[in-house]
């Protein structure tokens, strides 16, 4: 709380200061405010591009916005600078504005720049937390300029690019059938009613349910979206405001359904305040209204699991006979009359069901509030010794989230139907379960966060000789975050010392480091160094290149660092041996009760940090008249001591499930290298009227597991030396033919083995196929993400287009759509199965009302290429010629046309552009407007 | 000097907050020598052998053997059966769990002697410091008892192996490559536990009334008031294990070692488990004392009996058990769908034929009267109210299921929660548990660790085997005594010609042996029964289709084990581990 409280007097300071000074005019030029255009936010501070450091790359929203439209603040970020997963390293650390915060917290109209610090000398001055990278976000901010107003509508609709598909009723009881054969059982679907279901002739007594069908699902959802933004200043103050708003809402159309959808709202103001000469503050301030309201009953989930056969979820009221008495009470006491026409549908095994839920089983709301402020203060120290200057910012962030909802359940009834001679009529109705609405409001999921972010640094920049330019700073940074329902806080804090030094912006030293502070070691490894150093040197200041009519600029540059971080440390105490009261015990009926004391992990006191050590080299340049840019970056990173508990070391009860319990200290044991390069070029061109720029960009990383704590007789599934998104599985050698082929294999012991079941390979030659005959059969990690964008403008009218891709990944096939065993539903996949019949062709192991042990598991059977290009992005903008608008208020006005994820090219685009159990992936198309003021 | 001023403040406030951004929160972690003061946290570690104990809840791995099959395809016992199992997947595995335990009921019998058990009292201190120790003995000896059961085997060189004996804590300092004893130093060891337990151990946990001394041990006459020995060993302290537990619990260790798989390999004779057993019984005046209620223990015709229990006392038919609970959850997951449940587990027709007639002939006698057309009429009463078969009436308001195909969702493989054999389970039951929505109620349910009928079916077995059918050793009740008391509280029409006409000890042994089957089916013992007696563990489970009025009798699953799967494997990767381990024969 002592923060929160320095926080608050700090800002009431810095306003009450303000206003102080707001009376005097003082003529100051803030190199803050400046247009910046060449400087890049990198860690505590600006550089001009020229001086940037390497393997750092650099987006700019303002540039590519107008004809690239989105609200995700990483949109494009692919095709710019090769992905946000960086070097595949881990979860990077989002800043904005210098604090930890998430990109979801803001958009990317509200973006003025976005730095992706990836290499150790740009992170490690933030210290342990930013070991795996940083996105460094930061916004926009007002400029000593005349006012000016930016509006932007959008409106769009989301079309899903594919359901799921599963059997009608009458082929998934054909096929049940068939897989009751398999296991030598009776069919359990006779063939009047199959005929039955199949003719469709009363679909209320042989319903045959399609979830996705229109009768339930909107064609397509809506996305609306509105922005404006206001930014202006003097010589005393500049401002910058923003506020948005975006509304989405659902496919499902029936019952609750109608009502879902997503409503956010933001509002962000950054003021700038020049008190002297010497002295500037700034006070930003950010708030996001997040609410969302959802049926209830997991709709997308439920309806990959629900036959189509099993019941009616809706029964027609007038098929009830009107003379029959109780059963038209039991309608008239329904409190689910849908429409005037139908009550509810089901079954006494299945007495709730999605559709019913979207009417009747209530609906929830969440709600989401962010408020992000932070107040700062810039003072030059000129006076106490040249280029001298203190930066101090403090921030304080508060979410608050919960969900509100309303349970109800609902009865359902089982018609009992008569035939007569033109129709069917339900002559009796059973009602199960009951219609309550329990009136209780449940709230759960509630989250109070807060952060706290501080840091401070003193800055010293001063050029000697006019050679010699010196930068140096010392930086205090503290980060301490708090949860609902965690007692500790999460902290980060660091002292950092930066050196950086140039010869005529031509050669270049740069030193980097930080002491780190971790609450999650052990006192005797709590605090670390982590040095950097790195090297550049632009060789187009060489004579020997300086009058080259091909290069322009030509920078090397090589690093190497060692960070230390805690990122991998999950918890507290970790190296500490504790003991504690776990699982409860009573004895004589309850009345006396203690708990077991169980051990949770055995005490290690040189626990210490996990080391990234690295080094990178990089060239970046532009040619040709600066037509053609690029940024290369090569880099090989080796993370050492990832902390694991070493249970192959130990007896397997030195860990137990119930009551959790472990004997086994944590070591620093694992390791993994990363490596691979990074690059960025960027070509424009302009042919008459027609400018054209094209970028690709890319990183491909070869991610290696190095160490392992692992223990196999066979080294074939050591995990250690292979990829570190290995997928480890069986070989599988097509289908069983014949009791034959079983006979003379290898048995496999996953169950009972038939023909038309997956045979596999036995790797060890020890006769029997089990987990020892796993094999690494590819990885999930795709080694190249790249991209390309490209722009090609003629007059008013921008073509922009953005193509993103992975290559080299692999996939696996599962999940209930793939795998069908059992009861499960029937999705297509089942037409290709096998049999006795079709056998030479079949691509689907047999079916079996069983589990398929055998077959549904990891191989590569079910892998596939994950290799995609998405076509992400296509817009086309059309801008008001300026001579239009010359005499107009209006500075000036975009008519654009943008669409999303439209096409994706791949080998395996049906697997990949399906999703199971959740809503549907969508292709978006938007109209848009955008004025200035 | 505002500028100042303002540095000033901002650096001092920081500073003065960094002490949360340094260091991590104290959790007031406790640390293992806190047990020497705090006797409630040292006795936490001797409760580590109690919430461990495997009999605390059914497994239901019946579903493993030809008793019953699971409608649950992702059923690990299931899956085993169907070719799984193996040194990697073992569900039936006791390694890691027993171990923990014995680790930790090591590391308290280590240290328990410099534990400040109580601070008042006459002697109390010590006494708590006896009875820690019998019970540690006890429940050690216990977790050998199921490692034994589930992992002793030959090795490929002709030895019947037990496991490794840990009779100290081991860490992450030890060496822990250890090799394995022989199942007979693992017996030894188990009976050296049992009796230093039932060294420490009162018969039973209850209140000394009267100060007269013999009341009290001899070993504490004179040290202790009858008020502070009532503390430790008074009636507070039911339910956890006593000198009498301890005896069971040597009664079933004997049964295991003396019977076929193990008893080349072992000293222990069937007139020595037979006293073993007899040794329990005689404490409830052998045959005499057999719980009239024993066969349905658990059932809503019990449920007086069950409302009852209170403070720890046991039923008659109990020697050791949970602790009384209310609950549904069994009911939920066996009773057939149209009663809400999931109908989990399918006995089989193998298990329905071995049934007698309520006449006691054996449905395979031509005399039975047995009706294939009509298979379940005049049957061992035990049949209807062990298992649900087509028409039987079930649950709250005994609605009638009918299993035969097509009728309703309780018919044969209607539904993934229907049968998969023509049977549902009854047996455990409650069926004053009412599972509609409308109106969930629950029924107070216990497990029993140990049952009378248990131990009667284990001194019959090892006695028939010891003296023969009649022979009673030095206990006045032979085998048939034994198996006739259990048949006639089963309600099979006396006299009992059919026991009457059994004179061999082998068409005893098959009988007996049957009568366990059914007894106890679905507690967890057919399992290691099959296996104890090497009979044929690859009977395929069958099931009743009834279509149309005909029965039909069909193979729902195969057994798929080998010849080796009599014994259960050592875990591959403690082989891996430690190079010392010898893994049983074929796996």
């Amino acid at each position: 709380m002592k923060l929160i409280r320095i926080g608050m007097s700090l800002f009431v300071l810095c306003f009450c200061f303000s206003l102080g000074v707001m009376a005097q005019i003082i003529e100051i030029e803030n190199p803050e405010t400046k247009a910046n255009d060449s400087l890049v936010n990198v860690a505590f501070g600006t550089v001009k591009i020229n001086d940037l450091s390497g393997a750092i790359s650099v987006m700019n929203p303002a540039e590519y916005l107008d004809k690239s439209f989105g609200n995700y603040a990483l949109d494009g970020s692919t095709a710019y600078v090769g992905g946000n997963n960086f070097w595949n390293l881990g979860n990077v650390l989002v800043l904005i504005n210098g604090v930890p915060r998430s990109v979801s917290d803001i958009t990317l109209t509200e973006i003025e720049q976005i730095t992706y610090l990836k290499g150790a000398s740009a992170v490690v001055l933030y210290g342990s937390h930013a070991a795996n990278g940083v996105i460094q976000i930061t916004t926009k901010r007002g400029k000593n300029d005349k006012s000016q107003i930016n509006v932007r509508v959008n409106s769009g609709i989301n079309l899903p690019k594919a359901y799921p598909k599963y059997l009608g009723a009458a082929d998934y009881m054909r096929y049940y059938n068939q897989a009751c054969a398999n296991d030598g059982l009776a069919e359990l679907y006779d063939s009047t009613t199959i005929g039955n279901y199949s003719s469709q002739s009363n679909p209320y007594l042989y319903p045959d349910v399609d979830y996705y069908s229109s009768d339930y699902l909107r064609k397509m959802s809506n996305t609306h979206m509105a922005t404006a933004d206001f930014t202006g200043g003097n010589d005393r103050a500049h401002f910058y405001a923003s506020t948005g708003f975006e509304n989405q809402n659902s496919l499902l159309k029936i019952g609750e359904g109608k009502n879902e959808g997503i409503t956010r709202m933001n509002v962000r103001g950054n003021i700038d305040l020049i008190i002297n000469e010497y002295i500037n503050t700034f006070v930003d301030v950010s708030a996001v209204f997040y609410d969302a309201r959802t049926a209830n009953g997991n709709y997308w989930q439920q309806s990959g699991t629900l036959h189509p056969h099993r019941y009616a979820p809706l029964i027609p009221i007038d098929l009830v006979e009107q003379d029959n008495d109780p059963a038209q009470n039991l309608v008239d006491a329904s409190r689910h009359v849908i429409d005037g026409k139908y009550i509810l549908g089901g079954t006494q095994e299945y007495l709730t069901n999605p559709i019913a839920d979207a009417y009747a089983a209530g609906y929830s709301t969440y709600t989401s509030r962010q408020f992000q402020y932070s107040a700062g203060l810039n003072a030059d120290l000129m006076k106490i010794m040249k280029g001298l200057s203190f930066h101090t910012q403090v921030s304080v962030d508060y979410s608050n989230s919960y969900r509100q909802s309303i349970n109800n359940s609902y009865a359902v009834f089982v018609p009992k139907w008569t035939k007569y001679a033109e129709t069917d009529s339900i002559s009796d109705l059973t009602k199960y379960n009951k219609d309550s609405n329990n009136g209780n409001q449940n709230l759960s999921e509630n989250w109070n966060n807060q952060n706290i972010d501080f840091n401070l640094h003193f800055d010293y920049l001063n050029t000697f000789q006019g050679k010699h330019n010196l930068m140096a700073k010392v930086i205090v940074n503290g980060f301490r975050g708090r949860r609902t329902a965690e007692y500790q806080n999460r902290t980060n804090t660091n002292l950092a010392l930066q050196f950086n030094y140039n010869y005529l912006q031509k050669y270049y030293v740069n030193f980097n480091g930080a002491i780190v502070n971790s609450t999650k070691l052990p006192v005797n490894t709590r605090v670390a160094f982590s040095p950097t150093l790195e090297f550049g040197w632009v060789l187009s200041e060489e004579e020997f290149l300086k009058s080259s009519s091909v290069v322009d600029r030509l920078k090397v540059h090589a690093s190497a660092g060692l960070v230390n971080t805690d990122i991998d440390f999950q918890n507290y105490y970790m190296y500490d041996q504790i003991y504690a009261s776990t699982a409860y015990f009573s004895w004589k009926e309850g009345t006396w009760t203690n708990r077991t004391t169980t051990m949770s992990h055995e005490r290690n006191d040189n626990l210490g940090y996990v080391k990234r050590k690295e080094v990178n080299v990089g060239v970046n340049g532009a040619l040709f008249n600066n037509s053609l840019n690029f940024d290369i970056n090569a880099f090989m990173v080796r993370k050492d001591g990832i902390p694991v508990q070493r249970y192959t070391k130990y007896p397997s009860f030195f860990y137990t499930y119930y009551p959790e319990t472990s004997f086994v200290p944590y070591e620093n044991y694992n390791a993994n290298s990363y490596t691979g390069l990074d690059f960025q070029i960027n070509y424009t061109k302009k042919i008459g009227e027609f400018n054209l720029e094209l970028g690709v960009a890319g990183t491909y990383v070869t991610a290696k597991a190095l160490i392992r704590e692992e223990l196999y007789a066979d080294a074939y599934r050591n995990r250690a030396g292979k990829d570190l998104g290995a997928i480890f599985g069986l070989q599988s050698e097509g289908l069983f033919m014949s009791q034959d082929e079983i006979n003379n294999h290898a048995v496999q012991k996953f169950g009972e083995v038939k023909p038309g079941d997956i045979s596999y390979k036995d790797q060890n030659n020890d006769g029997v196929v089990d987990e020892r005959d796993e094999v690494m059969i590819g990885s999930w990690m795709s080694p190249l993400t790249a991209g390309l964008h490209l722009t090609a403008n003629w007059k008013d009218l921008t073509l922009f287009v953005i193509g993103n891709g992975a290559f080299g990944g692999t996939s696996m096939k599962g999940g209930d759509y793939y795998w069908i065993s059992g009861n499960k539903k029937y999705s297509e996949v089942v037409l290709d199965s096998w049999t006795e019949q079709n056998k030479q062709d079949a691509k689907y192991p047999r079916l079996t009302t069983l589990g398929g042990d055998n077959n549904f598991r990891n191989s590569d059977f079910w892998s596939y290429k994950s290799d995609v290009f998405n076509l992400a992005r296509v817009q086309l903008t059309y801008s008001l010629p300026k001579e239009i608008l010359k005499q107009s208020f209006v500075k000036s006005f975009d008519i654009y046309l943008n669409g999303s994820n439209l096409l994706y090219v791949s080998n395996n685009k049906d697997i990949m552009e399906l999703n199971v159990g959740s809503t549907p992936q969508t292709r978006t198309f938007s109209l848009g407007v955008k004025a200035v003021f | 000097m505002k500028t100042k001023l303002i540095i000033l403040l901002v650096l001092v406030s920081i500073f003065a907050g960094c002490e949360e951004f340094l260091v991590p929160a104290d959790e007031n972690n406790r640390k293992l020598e806190e047990i020497y003061t705090d006797a409630g946290f040292a006795e936490g570690l001797l409760l580590n052998g109690y919430v461990r104990l495997p009999s605390g809840g059914y497994s239901f791995n019946d579903v493993a053997t030809d008793d019953a099959v699971s409608n649950n395809p992702n059923n690990g016992y299931l899956m085993m059966a169907g070719g799984k199992w193996s040194s990697l997947n073992n569900p039936t595995e006791s390694w890691s769990t027993a171990f923990a335990a014995i680790q930790y009921l090591n590391i308290i019998l280590e240290r328990t002697d410099s534990v400040e058990w109580a601070i008042t009292g006459q002697y109390v201190d010590e006494m708590f410091n006896d009875r820690t120790k019998g019970e540690a003995y006890g429940l050690r000896a216990l977790f050998m008892y199921y490692l034994l059961q589930a992992h002793g085997g030959w090795s490929a060189g002709g030895e019947l192996l037990g496991v490794p004996i840990l009779t100290t804590p081991l860490s992450s300092e030890t060496d822990n490559n250890l090799p394995r004893n022989t199942f007979e130093e693992c017996l030894q060891q188990i009976f050296t536990d049992l009796d230093l337990a039932e060294s420490y151990l009162p018969l039973d946990f209850e209140d000394v009334t009267d100060s007269s001394s013999f009341q009290i041990p001899e070993k504490y006459v004179g040290k202790t008031t009858m008020s502070d020995y009532n503390r430790v060993f008074g009636a507070f302290n039911r339910q956890r294990l006593t000198s009498r537990i301890v005896k069971g619990i040597r009664a079933k260790v004997a049964l295991l070692a003396a019977s076929p798989a193990f008893n080349e390999g072992t000293s222990v004779s069937w007139e020595e488990a037979a006293d073993a057993a007899a040794e329990v019984l005689d404490l409830i005046g052998g045959v005499s004392g057999i719980a009239p209620n024993g066969a349905y223990w658990y059932a809503k015709k019990n449920s007086a009996e069950i409302t009852a229990i209170a403070s720890g006392i046991n039923p008659p038919e109990i020697l050791w058990r949970t602790n009384v609970y209310d609950s549904r959850d069994l009911e939920a997951d066996n009773y057939p769908p149209s009663l809400y449940g999931k109908g989990r587990v399918n006995p089989t027709q193998n298990l329905v034929d071995a049934f007698p007639m309520a006449n006691g002939l054996p449905i395979s006698d031509p005399s039975s009267g047995y009706d294939p057309a009509n298979p379940y009429a005049s049957r061992d009463p035990r049949l209807s109210m062990y298992i649900v078969v087509n028409n039987s009436k079930v649950g709250p308001s005994s609605t009638t299921i009918f299993t035969q195909v097509g009728k309703t969702s309780d018919g044969l493989n209607a539904l993934s929660t229907s049968t998969r054999t023509g049977y549902y389970m009854r047996k455990l039951l409650r069926e004053d548990v009412s599972l509609n929505p409308t109106s969930t109620t629950q029924q107070k349910h216990y497990v029993p660790h140990i049952r009378y009928t248990e131990l009667f079916l284990a001194y019959a077995e090892a006695a028939n085997e010891a003296w023969g059918p009649d022979g009673a050793g030095s206990h006045g009740y032979s085998a048939r005594n034994v198996i006739a008391a259990i048949r006639k509280r089963a309600g099979i029409a006396q006299p009992d010609n059919y026991l009457n006409s059994i004179s061999s000890k082998e068409a005893m042994r098959e009988l007996i042996r049957n009568e366990r089957r059914l007894e106890l089916c679905f507690e967890g013992f057919r399992f290691w029964d099959l296996r104890r007696w090497k009979e044929d563990i690859t009977e395929p489970a069958s099931g009743m289709k009834i279509l149309n009025g005909n029965f039909e009798t069909t193979v729902v699953e195969n057994r798929i084990y080998q010849s080796h799967m009599i014994y259960g494997p050592i875990p591959y990767g403690e082989i891996l581990k430690a190079g010392k381990l010898i893994q049983n024969s074929g796996w």
